[in-house]
């Protein structure tokens, strides 16, 4: 017999043995690895940073968690939660059009290449979508070319100039950021909501109409409720990635900041991990709550 | 036969799922060389018995033995039993010559051996040419095959067959009945086959054990189960049966108990006609007849209260089964065809 | 009501006619609620000009001559750049740094992931969907709680960030995709052909080389495939994983974002990475397409 046939015959004896022996190296990784570091990172943020000495405090306390209170730092908390918000719905809102279309005008072929056109970007570096719009929103860049040429560039510096959403430029402004975090989030959303069209028996159509709803009615009582999972489901993601996201703000963003680039900053030059960590736990809190309602609205139905 | 120990056997074998008895402290042998056939409906515990022999399951109580050995415990692979699947379960990415000889690789047998063993293999199968084929480029029946040969080629001591013909057309079926019977019989290796389907079992088997609930009604030959069945169960599964009993059997047979009468015992004869010495006569009339081709099935409603079903052979013209509807007859038969059931 | 599911348009509309008070449905496959006209097909191509122009946009920069911003329209076209880029040493050393990094993490996953798989598809246990979800975790929370969370215990015991912390990083969250992918196919597999091969006298080793192994092949291979590309444009993670100097691609990109210098070439590095990220995916897709339908 080969070598192993002792080994072979004792795990066949001792059947559970082998299974603990099996998803032993990769359960413990991850929780020693994982849920190890998810501790490690919760008890730092009970830790504080004693400012004088610029070491950190390793005992318990919530100073960490009460810097949060500041007022710049609740700006920070507050301007995340408002960009992720409005990059949620400004995604809703251009994804359903495009939703359904596949799922109601679309034929069985051109569904099945919308859907690879949608999935594809998805496919791409995020780092590399985010770096495109460096491009496209630079001072000399293609978006100026036709805000100039369509003779919009007085509305433009308007804009620009409006406190909170604008910026130097177009590069550096809250618009900016905006569009990007639309742009490498949208297929998020849209996946879902069409997933969640799909499901909408076309009976049902059939039947509001048959009871005298002109379309505009019937598509807002009948379809639009149905979609409202699959919108949340995408909310889920768009909210989620942008609100703890530092890549996009960084390179298109100026110095106010965000979420993500608070907890770099913090972790990184000022070597304050506690208050990075606090920082880290608001997007973990908020989005814990978001699926509880999501969840209660029948999201992951939709997922 | 010889006098060897039993191939297999079941000694108070037991075996669950949950609050389900699956196997029900089974007590029975399987002889060297024969052809054993486990039957009855699905869920019976028939199928749970071959993967008790197999090794593929183990018994919750009681004993299993392979050749007087007790195998309680010992893997699958160690076992002298090999399977033909249902599903035939041949290994996909594999070629027929590689699947027929997997059993020879995983024992090291050296490579030309092994080429010409599994040429024989394939030739006894009549697949001799379909050697470097993959699986899905067969057929049911060549599939079925192919499973045979890979089972075979390791020369068991059992061979256990897992309702081998049932995902097969009728024709097709019937062809292999008969090559499988014959088979067994040129290699001489004991199988054990389920099946739910009873003319199977009575075409092909040596001794036939006829489950329900995870237990034995009855085991016998064919002719004998058949002939007289043991309980009522055994005789509505094996073929279908008229069941007298209490008031009907004291009215048509003279006796207590329950009995089970052969459809095809009861002659259907003329209003008034007088039985043959030794059969008793009952008038009666058809309440409906379905004509089956070769046969056809009546219904008959004897005066006093008792249906009878009743088969004849269209050994004549066919006579038209609408016609037969409400005429009135005199059922005939031999009270001794009346078997007397346990049960 | 008269209708079912499958009813073509066509009878509603004959039903229609019948009542003329009520309003007329449209004759199309979305039936009584398609708003009609062209604003819809309008609205869904400006989505999807969205999501597609910006690829396009970096692409055309890779050629343009003005190496200083990003003129529109460009000045000028050119191959220099790709040459440009050939020779930049520390593209080289960041290109090496990433391969490094997803070959091992995708090593890594692929043996956890498998192991885990087998582990759950084999036997019913209590806690099953608990693994599935233990998982799931990394890849479900944001990248800095991830980075932040391993930057913490790191920092705790006094690790020093350096490859084998990069890979851990991504390791940790390659292992679900490489997991899914596995137990798909697991699922799709007969049981009775690992019992066929115990039965031919195999035991649960060779079983594995003989059988499952070769089964599994494909779909190793596209979780894999998924886990590199993963482990290649990941920049969140590694950002708190790396050490100091330490630069993976993404990492590259990411610090020339603030240099105006050779901006073409990181627009070379862009495609180029794009490729690299893109082609694993699409052959992983294709491979495992009928573990998911």
């Amino acid at each position: 017999m080969h070598a192993l046939r002792p080994a072979a015959d004792w795990f066949q004896r001792h059947p559970r043995l082998a299974l603990a022996l099996l998803l032993g190296l990769p359960l413990g990784w991850m929780v020693v690895v994982y849920l190890g570091s998810l501790g490690a990172l919760l008890v730092q943020s009970f830790w504080s940073l004693d400012d004088y000495t610029g070491q950190v405090v390793r005992s318990f306390s919530l100073g960490s968690y009460a810097q949060l209170f500041s007022p710049a730092n609740r700006d920070i908390v507050l301007r995340s939660a408002g960009m992720a918000t409005a990059v949620t719905l400004a995604a809703a809102v251009l994804a359903f059009p495009l939703a359904y279309y596949m799922t109601f005008r679309a034929s069985r072929r051109a569904r099945l290449l919308l859907y690879l056109a949608v999935v594809i970007p998805l496919w791409s570096s995020y780092l590399v979508r985010v770096y495109a719009w460096k491009l496209i929103l630079a001072k000399e860049g293609v978006l100026s070319w036709f805000v100039a040429h369509l003779g919009l560039d007085g509305a433009l510096q308007a804009v620009l100039g409006l406190p909170g959403i604008g910026g130097p430029s177009l590069s550096l402004s809250s618009i900016g950021i905006f569009l990007a975090f639309l742009y490498v989030w949208l297929p998020f959303m849209i996946l879902p909501l069409q997933a969640a069209l799909e499901r909408v028996p076309r009976n049902l159509l059939d039947a509001s109409s048959d009871l005298g709803a002109a379309p505009g009615q019937t598509f807002r009582r009948v379809v639009l409720p149905l979609a409202l999972p699959g919108v949340v489901a995408g909310s889920i993601f768009t909210f989620s990635l942008t609100l703890g996201d530092f890549v996009v703000p960084s390179v298109l963003g100026n110095s106010s900041y965000f979420i993500g680039q608070a907890v770099l900053v913090h972790q990184g030059t000022s070597g304050n991990l506690p208050l990075a960590a606090a920082f880290t736990v608001v997007p973990m809190l908020i989005m814990g709550v978001y699926l509880i309602v999501a969840r209660r609205m029948g999201a992951f139905n939709a997922l | 036969m010889t006098n060897a120990a039993p191939a297999a056997a079941f000694e108070q074998a037991t075996r669950r799922y949950g609050a389900v008895l699956a196997v029900d402290h089974l007590d029975l042998e399987i002889r060297d060389g024969e052809f054993f056939t486990f039957l009855g409906p699905s869920g019976s515990g028939k199928t749970t018995c071959l993967r008790l022999l197999a090794g593929f399951e183990q018994p919750d109580a009681g004993r299993v033995l392979l050749a007087g050995v007790d195998v309680t415990g010992v893997p699958p692979y160690q076992r002298d039993v090999n399977t033909v699947f249902q599903d035939y379960a041949l290994f996909p990415h594999l070629s027929v010559e590689e699947n027929v000889g997997y059993g020879l690789m995983i024992r090291r047998v050296p490579v030309d051996e092994r080429k010409r063993r599994v040429a024989e293999a394939l030739d006894r199968v009549r697949l001799g040419s379909y050697g470097a084929r993959k699986p899905s480029q067969l057929s049911g029946g060549q599939r079925q095959r192919v499973a045979m040969a890979r089972a075979l080629i390791n020369r068991p001591r059992l061979l256990l067959l897992d309702e081998p013909l049932g995902a097969l057309d009728l024709k097709l079926r019937q062809e292999l009945q008969v090559e499988l019977k014959q088979l067994q019989r040129e290699v001489g290796i004991t199988f054990a086959y389920v099946t739910h389907d009873q003319e199977e079992a009575l075409s092909m088997s040596d001794r036939i054990a006829v489950f329900r609930e995870g237990r034995v009604e009855q085991v016998g030959t064919p002719s004998a189960v058949y002939e007289h069945p043991a309980t009522e169960f055994v005789a509505g599964f094996v073929g279908t049966s008229n069941i007298l009993r209490g008031e009907a059997a004291e009215r048509l047979l003279g006796r207590q108990g329950a009995y089970a009468l052969r459809p095809e015992k009861i002659v259907l004869g003329e209003a008034g006609a007088a039985p043959p010495p030794g059969q008793r006569a009952f008038p009666g009339r058809v309440v409906h007849a379905v004509y089956l081709g070769l046969s056809t099935r009546y219904l008959v409603a004897i005066d006093g209260g008792t249906t009878l079903s009743a088969v004849e052979q269209n050994a004549g013209s066919a006579r038209d089964a609408e016609d037969a509807a409400g005429r009135a007859v005199t059922a005939m038969f031999d009270p001794a065809h009346a078997r007397p059931l346990a049960r | 009501m008269r209708s079912d599911p499958g009813t073509p348009a066509r009878s509603s509309v004959s039903l229609k006619s019948s009542f003329p008070r009520k309003r007329e449905s449209i004759f199309s496959r979305a039936g009584p609620t398609a708003p009609r006209g062209w604003g819809l097909t309008l609205a869904a191509a400006a989505t999807l000009a969205f999501l597609h122009i910006p690829f396009l946009v970096i692409l055309l920069y890779c050629f343009t001559t003005d190496d200083a911003s990003y003129t529109f329209p460009p000045p000028g076209l050119t191959l220099e750049w790709f040459g440009a880029a050939w020779q930049r040493q520390d593209l080289w050393r960041a290109l090496a740094l990433s391969l490094r990094v997803g070959l091992t993490a995708t090593a890594v996953a692929l043996v956890l992931g498998t192991l885990a798989a087998l582990a759950v598809y084999r036997s019913r246990f209590f806690g099953r969907e608990a693994v599935s979800f233990l998982l799931l975790i990394p890849i479900a929370l944001p990248g800095i709680v991830t980075g932040i969370a391993l930057r913490s215990s790191m920092g705790m015991l006094e690790i020093p960030y350096s490859f084998w912390t990069i890979v851990i990083g991504h390791a940790t969250f390659c292992v679900v995709v490489v997991y899914n992918n596995a137990l798909a196919r697991l699922r799709r597999t007969s049981g009775s052909l690992i019992e066929a091969s115990m039965d031919l006298g195999a035991d649960a080793f060779q079983t594995f080389r003989h059988v499952v192994l070769p089964n599994l092949g494909s779909a190793l291979l596209a979780g894999g495939m998924l886990a590199f590309a993963l482990s290649f444009d990941e920049i969140i993670v590694t950002t708190f994983t790396a050490g100091t100097g330490q630069q993976t691609l993404p990492i590259w990109i990411y610090s020339q974002l603030t240099r105006p210098r050779d901006r073409p070439v990181t627009n070379v590095v862009a495609v180029f990475v794009v490729a690299v990220t893109f082609l694993p995916i699409l052959l992983a897709h294709r491979l495992s397409a009928r573990d998911h339908d």
